[in-house]
């Protein structure tokens, strides 16, 4: 995979072909990228989330609330 | 015997915040699907192997695809850095690694986009967990 193949996608849903050179799909949530693939019946896929290009991941912790 | 997967990590596009210039960043994330009970299996979707996160935390839309009734849930608070929280709903789920179905439980949120791997609820699955970050590849140990 290379990540140029996501430049037009930011902060977008993308569906990726299952070699990931080719991005099928993009959408901004994740149902309306499913509802895309639901119609086109695209089966081998994988659902990717690409971050902002200007932020960095940071951990989480968790506690009950 | 015991069975060592390695996972190349994957390319994202990455802004580098002295030059501006947009070049990229590899990250440990590797493709899963999930499931609730019997029911149907989810498409695969790409998520971050992150160690610093003490449960998995996935977007609430895959709990409603995977059929799972978050308003029954009780709320869980998630807290990141700084002083914000984000509310999730915890829920027993499979998680699939290739055609392998683990048993387990993540948070489902609203506010979260990352779908996150953490340690309770993923790391806890394997023998080891190892990131080779010169190599870039992750190494699962079952």
């Amino acid at each position: 995979m290379k990540a140029n193949i996501l430049l037009k996608y930011e902060n977008k849903w993308v569906a990726l072909n299952s070699n990931r050179n080719k991005v099928l799909h993009a959408a901004n949530t994740i149902d309306q990228l499913n509802k895309v693939l639901t119609k086109t019946k695209e089966k081998d896929v994988i659902l990717h989330y690409v971050m902002p290009f200007n932020g960095n991941i940071s951990p989480l912790g968790s506690q009950n609330g | 015997m015991a069975k060592v997967t390695g996972y190349s990590y994957l390319p994202q596009p990455f802004q580098d915040p002295k030059t501006g210039i947009v070049g990229e960043i590899y990250r440990p994330m590797i493709a899963i699907r999930i499931s609730k009970d019997h029911g149907q299996i989810s498409r695969y979707f790409d998520a971050l192997i992150d160690s610093g996160s003490d449960r998995n935390l996935f977007p609430i839309q895959f709990a409603i695809g995977a059929g799972i009734n978050f308003k029954k849930l009780k709320q869980r608070r998630i807290y990141g850095i700084g002083k914000g929280y984000i509310d999730a709903y915890p829920a027993k789920i499979n998680i699939w690694l290739g055609t392998k179905e683990y048993q387990t439980e993540a948070d489902f949120s609203p506010q979260q986009m990352m779908p996150l791997l953490g340690r309770d609820g993923f790391l806890s699955l394997f023998k080891s967990v190892k990131f080779d970050e010169t190599g870039q590849f992750v190494y699962i140990e079952e």
